[in-house]
C-alpha cells in the first residue's frame, strides 16, 4: 500500500516539475498571434453617389461611437520620445489610430472581383494574418523585396500571379515587371480610394492608390510623410508656438479625446516649424509622428471632407471622373457599371481589422445597387438622392486561398467565377452576421494545439482524478459492491 | 450523415445526463433517507449517468470521425475548446459513475463523497451544456446559452486554455491534499 501511494506521489511530483520546467516557454507560446476579434461583428454603411460630367462625388455615413482622428504620435518621457499608435493588433490601447473609409473599384477587368469582392485581394501571408510572412522572406523576393523594397505582403489580385489556374495566386509567383505594366495599361488593377481620418483627412485629401501585385501608391507624394529623424531619434517638426500657441499636444488631453476636429491636433506646413531639440520639453508632451502635406499628381486626385458628429461619421469624397492617370485610376464613365467593395475601420483599428461589404454594382447614371445620380453645377443636392445601406461585416482571416480550397463548400463556384458570396450567404444584416461568425470560427484555423491546451488538459485531469482519490481517502467508506 | 448521427447522439446524451443531474439533486435533497424515492433517485442517477456517458462517448466518436475534416478539428479554436470541454465532461461523469460503482448506494451517506459527487456532477453538467452550445456555434446557429456567455464575457472562439500557472497550482494543491488525506486515512 505504501509503495502504491509513493508511486502516486512521485507521479504527481514529476508532473509538477515538468510543468514548472516548461512553464516559461509555455507562457510565451501561443497560437493566437494577431488574433483580436472585435466585440461588434457587423455594422452598416450608408452610401450615395452623384456626378456632373466632370466630377464624381460620394457621400458616406457610418456609425462610430467615438471618432478616432489622432494617429501615430511620440510622447516625451524622461528625455526620450516614445512612440504610440503604430499599426497594432486590434484596437490601439489609447485610441490613437485613425478611422478610415476605403473602397476598391473594378471596371470588370479583375477576375474574381465582381463575384468575391475584396476577398480577391486578401491572401495568405498578408501582414497581420496569423500566417503572415516575415520580413526577411518577403525582402528576399526578386521583385517585391529586391526591386520594390517590400518587407511585408499587402493586398494583391490573382491576375498579378502566374499560377497554373486563374485562381491560383501564390504570393511569390509574381508576374514579371513587364507583364505587370502591360496589365496596368490594359486596366487590370483595382483603383483604391483610401480616406484616413488623420493622414490626409484634416487637410482635405483621401489617398489614391491601386492594387495589382501589391497595394501601391499612385504617385510619389502622398498627403502625409513621416515626422521622425531616425538618426537623431527625435521628430523633424514640432508645433509652431507663434501660430498655434503651443509646441506640443498634451498626453492626458489626447488620451481623453479632448482635442476636437476644430482644434489643431495635426502637423502641417501651416502649423509646424522645424523641431527644436533645446526646447524645454516636459513629460507628457506629444508630437504627431506624421506630417501632413499637399499631395502631388495622381495622389492628389481625391479631395475629402469628413466630420464626425453625434456618433456618426459623414464623409464626402470628390474626384474627376477621368483623372488622366489611366494606369493607376479607373475613369468613371457615364452609362457604365462598376464593381465596388467598401470597407470601414473604426474603434482605433488598422490593417485587417475592418468591416467589409459584399461587392456592389455602382451605375454611373444607370440603375444598379448604387446609382450615381446626374446633377448640374458644382454640388449635388444630396437630400434628393436616396441612401443605399450596406451591411458590413468583420471578415476575420478568411483568405482567397481558403475560399478557393476544398475546405470551402463554395469553392467550385468560386473557381468557375459563377456565383458570388451573396448568392450563397445572403446580404442582409443577419446573413452577414453569420458570415462574420464563420470568419470568427476560422480565425485560428491554422493554429495547432498549444502547450497551454495540453497543460489545461493535464491540470483538469489532475484536479478531477486527484480530487476523487482524496475524497475516497478522506471518506473512510465501506464498499458495498 | 455523420453530422446528423452526431447531433442526434449529442442531443440525446445531453437530455439523459440532464436527467442524471436532476436525479442526483433529488437524491442529495433526501440526505440519508432510505425511502423508495431515495432508492429510485439513486438508481436513476446511476443508470442515467451510465447511459448518458455511453452516448456521450459515441457522440464524441461520431463528432471526431464523422463531421469536419480531422485537420479542421485540430486547428480551429472552437473545436479545440469543444474537445477540451468534452474531455472534461467525460471525466467528470465517468468519475462520478466510478464512485457510485465503487461505493454503492451508500455513496450519499459519506459527507466528503457527497460533496465531491456534487462537484463532479456540477462540472459534468455545465460542460455537457457548454459542449452542446459549442456544437450549435460550429453549425453557425445561435444557441440559448449565447446571451449568458456574452454576459459572462466568455468567447468560445478564443482559446479557453488557462496555461501553466493554474495547472501548476492545481497539481500542487492536489499533491498536498492527497498526501494529507493519505496520512489521515484509517489503516
Amino acid at each position: 500500500m505504501l509503495r502504491k501511494r509513493t508511486i502516486v506521489l512521485l507521479l504527481f511530483l514529476s508532473m509538477l516539475v515538468a510543468t514548472i520546467r516548461i512553464s516559461p516557454a509555455g507562457a510565451q507560446e501561443s497560437d493566437q498571434s494577431f488574433v483580436a476579434i472585435p466585440d461588434e461583428l457587423t455594422t452598416e454603411l450608408r452610401v450615395k453617389a452623384a456626378y456632373n460630367g466632370q466630377e464624381v462625388l460620394w457621400l458616406f455615413e457610418w456609425p462610430a461611437a467615438r471618432a478616432h482622428f489622432y494617429h501615430d504620435i511620440v510622447v516625451y518621457q524622461d528625455g526620450t520620445w516614445v512612440r504610440h499608435g503604430d499599426s497594432t493588433v486590434g484596437s490601439q490601447e489609447f485610441g490613437l489610430y485613425e478611422d478610415r473609409l476605403t473602397f476598391l473599384v473594378d471596371p470588370g477587368t479583375v477576375q474574381g472581383f465582381a463575384t468575391q469582392g475584396c476577398y480577391a485581394a486578401c491572401h495568405d501571408g498578408l501582414r497581420f494574418l496569423s500566417n503572415q510572412l516575415d520580413g526577411a522572406t518577403v525582402g528576399a523576393h526578386p521583385l517585391l523585396g529586391e526591386v520594390q523594397g517590400r518587407t511585408d505582403l499587402r493586398k494583391y489580385v490573382p491576375d498579378s500571379r502566374a499560377g497554373a489556374q486563374w485562381w491560383d495566386a501564390p504570393w511569390d509567383d509574381v508576374k514579371s515587371a513587364e507583364e505587370l505594366t502591360a496589365l496596368r495599361e490594359a486596366g487590370v488593377f483595382l483603383d483604391f480610394w483610401h480616406w484616413r481620418a488623420h493622414r490626409g483627412g484634416p487637410i482635405g485629401y483621401a489617398d489614391d492608390q491601386y492594387v495589382l501585385e501589391f497595394r501601391n501608391n499612385d504617385g510619389t507624394k502622398a498627403a502625409y510623410g513621416t515626422n521622425w529623424d531616425a538618426e537623431a531619434n527625435e521628430p523633424r517638426f514640432m508645433f509652431d508656438p507663434a501660430r498655434v500657441g503651443f509646441a506640443a499636444l498634451n498626453w492626458e488631453r489626447l488620451i481623453n479625446f479632448e482635442y476636437t476636429q476644430d482644434d489643431v491636433y495635426y502637423l502641417s506646413p501651416d502649423t509646424a516649424i522645424p523641431f527644436d531639440t533645446n526646447h524645454n520639453w516636459q513629460n507628457g508632451d506629444v508630437i504627431p509622428r506624421r506630417f501632413l502635406q499637399e499631395p502631388e499628381g495622381s495622389q492628389a486626385a481625391i479631395t475629402a471632407d469628413g466630420r464626425w458628429l453625434d456618433g456618426v461619421w459623414r464623409l464626402e469624397l470628390r474626384r474627376a471622373m477621368d483623372t488622366g492617370f489611366s494606369t493607376t485610376d479607373h475613369a468613371l464613365v457615364e452609362g457604365r457599371t462598376y464593381n465596388v467593395g467598401f470597407a470601414i475601420h473604426k474603434n482605433a483599428t488598422g490593417s485587417r481589422w475592418h468591416y467589409i461589404s459584399h461587392p456592389q454594382k455602382v451605375g454611373i447614371g444607370v440603375p444598379a445597387a448604387i446609382t450615381a445620380a446626374r446633377f448640374n453645377g458644382p454640388t449635388p443636392d444630396w437630400n434628393a438622392i436616396p441612401w443605399t445601406t450596406l451591411a458590413m461585416f468583420y471578415p476575420g482571416q478568411i483568405t482567397w486561398e481558403w475560399l478557393t480550397s476544398e475546405a470551402h463548400p463554395g469553392a467550385p463556384e468560386m473557381r468557375a467565377d459563377s456565383r458570388s458570396c451573396r448568392d450563397c450567404h445572403g446580404e442582409n444584416s443577419s446573413a452577414v452576421l453569420k458570415m462574420a461568425q464563420a470568419a470568427q470560427f476560422h480565425e485560428l484555423r491554422d493554429g495547432r494545439l498549444s502547450l497551454n491546451w495540453w497543460l489545461t488538459l493535464l491540470g483538469g485531469f489532475v484536479f478531477l482524478f486527484g480530487g476523487t482519490l482524496v475524497a475516497l481517502n478522506l471518506s473512510n467508506y465501506r464498499s458495498q459492491r | 450523415m455523420g453530422t446528423i448521427i452526431h447531433v442526434l447522439l449529442g442531443g440525446t446524451n445531453v437530455g439523459i445526463l440532464a436527467l442524471a443531474a436532476a436525479a442526483v439533486a433529488v437524491r442529495l435533497l433526501l440526505g440519508r433517507q432510505r425511502s423508495d424515492l431515495a432508492r429510485g433517485a439513486d438508481l436513476v442517477a446511476y443508470t442515467a449517468t451510465a447511459a448518458g456517458l455511453g452516448l456521450a462517448v459515441l457522440s464524441g466518436l461520431t463528432g471526431f470521425f464523422g463531421t469536419w475534416p480531422r485537420e479542421a478539428i485540430a486547428t480551429t479554436v472552437l473545436s479545440q475548446n469543444k474537445t477540451l470541454v468534452t474531455l472534461a465532461l467525460l471525466s467528470s461523469w465517468g468519475l462520478f459513475l466510478f464512485l457510485r460503482w465503487r461505493v454503492g448506494p451508500s455513496l450519499w451517506d459519506y459527507p466528503v463523497l457527497r460533496v465531491w459527487s456534487i462537484v463532479l456532477v456540477a462540472i459534468g453538467f455545465v460542460n455537457t451544456v457548454l459542449v452542446g452550445s459549442m456544437g450549435g456555434s460550429a453549425g453557425l446557429t445561435g444557441t440559448v446559452l449565447d446571451p449568458l456567455l456574452l454576459a459572462l464575457n466568455i468567447n468560445r472562439y478564443m482559446s479557453l486554455a488557462w496555461g501553466p500557472y493554474l495547472t501548476a497550482l492545481l497539481i500542487v494543491l492536489v499533491v498536498i491534499l492527497y498526501a494529507y488525506s493519505t496520512r489521515l486515512k484509517p489503516r
